[in-house]
């Protein structure tokens, strides 16, 4: 019987469900001006909205190949060990909702900024990008011998390696 | 004034509150490591991996950073400046301009690398005092001029041409060079996207293994196919993918790769010219695998060879230092010498990403500081080192069964009589390793004249490919007669770095060191270098009439190499490994069979 119950994962359900519970009433305060959803009455749409979520944010931490790391368990005591798998619980709901945001607001800077950018770059057939330039020029010192590119590394400025670019 | 060159180096001497302390860091794509400089010395470097026990860790090198701190008793307020090893905004322009042209292909690669981007990596000084509290100066060196500076600063030459070669930093992906002095010049590079290291790995990639990981088993794989240039089918295959110039400068047909905008490396083009899809990860290695790995070889090697020709013909140098991912290719670094021109060649331990923390490190003391170079690194023993009471403290701790040795002497010659008499032996000494290779402090080692060594250690130890090789230390005075080495020896040899042939008439008599074709990654062992392994292979010498080891490193597939007792002991009781030699101390597998496990199951890539 004892095997059937862990403490670990219990204490980690518990702290996922809390998460859960917290972003639910999180939802509802803050969809409350909006007049989105029922309110405070019944928080049952809010807590599927929370869940879908972060759902939603783990299938595209899957797709993105991000794997979170095991951390050694600490080995200080029962109650130490609780609360570090209650708060990987919490984690774990808040992964989700987190890859979810990030996926929505990176959406949308790869699409009217990148996106654009990239398609008026294309239209003004002017200065390419510049894997592109390094790419369709091939010989870039106008040598059809040779790939070499003249670096001037010699006549750089101490303060030039002050800076991050 | 030109920074590279200073004209008037000044010597390093202490600051007015003390010593001059720089921290150099490489970290955020593969192999995150520190280095500590004292007055212009290094005086601590270690990879986060180590630490972490995560392979190839890219994190933030916290870890690695306050073991170097702490080594020296010292604080981060007492670092003066800080190295960091390429400049992020250069290298985000790059990562930029590759969405911008591959728009839409790069979705899901922009959604997989910005958050990392935006939330650390382009903001190192705000990490370092987050993570750190450090409030000083932070120097930004390019990746390559990283690279170069921790091949050249470091060597034993005064003077020698440069070559770095590896996937790419910022934009630069092969560069050469000079160095003089406490000076290092870069004159030429060539760009992304045309990179050999990409070329490299995008093979890897397509051999079924992985990326910044398994490079070294592709070289391994590479004489089990045709190395004839003219024989193997591959090799004119692969010549159209790249193009070579005599001057060793080269242009990738990008039409083959989709690395430019793709998670996945290799395009399906590729796969059409190479008949055949990517192989999966456990698929079995066909001969046309071999052949591919093989072919790739011989390009490699063909381009590496024309660069380092170029090198010496524009700087006139007899010396060469190399580094970059590419200079961890000891089988091309075993023929620079007869191949090339140039009549010594350095390679620092670590010459990947990792040891650029160092040359980071080095070059803002002697380039940006102007100081003059005083360090020369003769060893790779910069790790962390424990002592005997500390690990009498934990043998004691833990429970564990031991046997205490006499003496050194009793210590050599139990060792020496364990190896001859066929068993495994976990050896654990003094300061760990710098770099990816074991050399005699962190080292699994083994009777070299036994036939049934390699599959033991392939099967039970390492839990791994069954064709993969495994490397022998020798005594560097003894290395002639059992290699056909360069006339002398490079310095390259201390560190793994060089391939040699077998002499015929020792193959047969050194079965687990002796590769399919007659080849050997030869180790040489200085006595000023490690006294105790030294005198450890002469004393098996004595004993067998070998005076060889074969040492791989000390760690199971996909782990880090162990850097604790703790993680020696775990290791060697999830292992084949017989028993542990740490320290004064003897610890047998069969003594304490309550800590055995089987780790086979944890072997990954």
């Amino acid at each position: 019987m004892s095997r059937l119950f862990s403490p670990a994962a219990f204490a980690k359900a518990m702290g996922f469900a809390v998460g859960w519970a917290g972003f639910a009433v999180l939802l509802s305060v803050a969809t409350r001006p909006m007049r989105l959803g029922p309110g405070f009455s019944n928080l049952f749409p809010y807590a599927a909205a929370a869940i879908l979520l972060s759902g939603a944010g783990h299938l595209v931490r899957r797709w993105l190949k991000q794997t979170s790391f095991p951390k050694p368990s600490p080995k200080e005591g029962f109650l130490r060990r609780f609360g570090g798998a209650w708060l990987d619980g919490l984690l774990l709901f808040f992964k989700g909702t987190a890859a979810f945001n990030n996926f929505i607001f990176l959406s949308i800077a790869y699409l009217l900024g990148v996106g654009l950018t990239s398609m008026f770059v294309r239209k003004q057939g002017g200065k390419k990008p510049a894997a592109e330039a390094a790419r369709s020029d091939g010989h870039p010192d106008g040598n059809p011998d040779s790939y070499w590119r003249d670096l001037e590394s010699a006549k750089r400025e101490a303060d030039a390696y002050y800076r991050p670019f | 004034m030109p920074i590279i060159a200073p004209s008037e180096p000044t010597a390093c001497e202490p600051g007015p509150s003390g010593p001059r302390y720089i921290l150099g860091i490489s970290c955020h794509y593969h192999d995150a490591a520190a280095t500590l400089l004292k007055d212009g010395m290094v005086v601590a470097a270690a990879e986060e991996e180590r630490f972490s026990r995560r392979k190839h860790d890219a994190s933030f090198p916290l870890s690695a950073i306050r073991w170097c701190l702490e080594s020296q008793g010292i604080g981060i307020d007492q670092v003066e400046l800080a190295a960091f090893y390429e400049k992020p905004f250069r290298k985000f322009e790059r990562i930029l301009s590759q969405h911008l042209e591959g728009f839409p292909r790069g979705f899901k690669t922009f959604q997989m690398a910005m958050p990392g981007w935006l939330s650390e990596k382009i903001r190192v000084r705000s990490l370092l005092k987050k993570r750190l509290g450090y409030r000083g100066d932070v120097v930004y060196a390019d990746h390559h001029l990283s690279h170069a500076a921790g091949a050249f600063l470091p060597s034993p030459f005064e003077e020698a041409a440069i070559v770095t070669v590896d996937g790419v930093g910022e934009w630069t992906t092969t560069a050469y060079g000079r160095g003089r002095g406490s000076s290092v010049e870069l004159y030429q590079d060539i760009r992304f996207p045309h990179s050999l290291g990409l070329l490299y790995s995008s093979l890897t990639a397509y051999l079924g293994f992985s990326v910044n990981n398994s490079e070294y088993k592709v070289m391994g794989l590479s004489p089990y196919g045709r190395m004839d240039r003219d024989g193997n089918p591959y090799y004119a295959k692969l010549k159209r993918v790249i193009d070579i110039k005599p001057d060793g400068s080269y242009a990738l047909d990008l039409s083959y790769f989709t690395f430019q905008h793709s998670d996945r490396m290799p395009g399906a083009r590729l796969s059409q010219l190479l008949d055949g899809p990517v192989r999966e990860a456990e698929e079995e290695l066909l001969p046309r695998h071999k052949d591919i790995a093989a072919a790739l070889q011989m390009i490699t090697e063909d381009v590496v060879m024309a660069i380092l020709r170029h090198a010496r013909r524009i700087t006139g140098c007899g010396n060469v230092a190399l580094s970059g991912g590419v200079a961890l290719n000891s089988v091309i670094n075993g023929r620079i010498l007869s191949q090339t021109g140039f009549t010594d060649l350095w390679i620092q331990p670590n010459a990947g990403d990792a040891g650029s923390s160092m040359g980071a490190a080095l070059f803002a003391h002697c380039c940006v500081l102007g100081k003059s170079r005083a360090y020369r690194l003769t060893h790779a023993y910069l790790g962390p080192q424990y002592g005997s009471e500390a690990i009498g403290n934990f043998l004691a701790g833990k429970g564990i069964l031991h046997r205490r040795f006499a003496d050194r002497a009793d210590l050599i010659s139990q060792a020496a009589r364990l190896l001859n008499a066929g068993e495994v032996v976990g050896w654990f000494q003094g300061a760990m390793e710098w770099g990816p290779r074991a050399l005699g402090a962190r080292s699994i080692l083994a009777h070299p004249g036994r036939p049934d060594m390699q599959a033991i250690l392939n099967e039970k130890v390492k839990h791994r490919e069954a064709f993969r090789p495994f490397a022998p230390s020798v005594c560097a005075e003894d290395a002639e007669e059992y290699f056909q080495c360069d006339r002398a020896i490079p310095a390259a040899a201390d560190f793994m770095l060089m391939v040699y042939p077998i002499r015929e008439n020792w193959r047969a008599r050194l079965p687990a060191v002796t590769h399919v074709d007659g080849t050997g990654r030869v180790q040489t062992v200085r006595r000023e270098a490690n006294p105790l392994y030294y005198d450890l292979i002469k004393g098996f010498g004595t004993l067998s009439g070998i005076p060889m080891l074969v040492n791989t490193s000390f760690n199971i597939r996909g782990e880090p190499i162990v850097c604790s007792p703790a993680d020696a002991y775990r290791c060697m009781m999830g292992t084949g490994i017989d028993c542990l030699i740490i320290g004064d101390y003897l610890v047998r597998r069969k003594d304490n069979p309550r800590d055995i496990w089987d780790s086979e199951s944890a072997a990954t890539d």
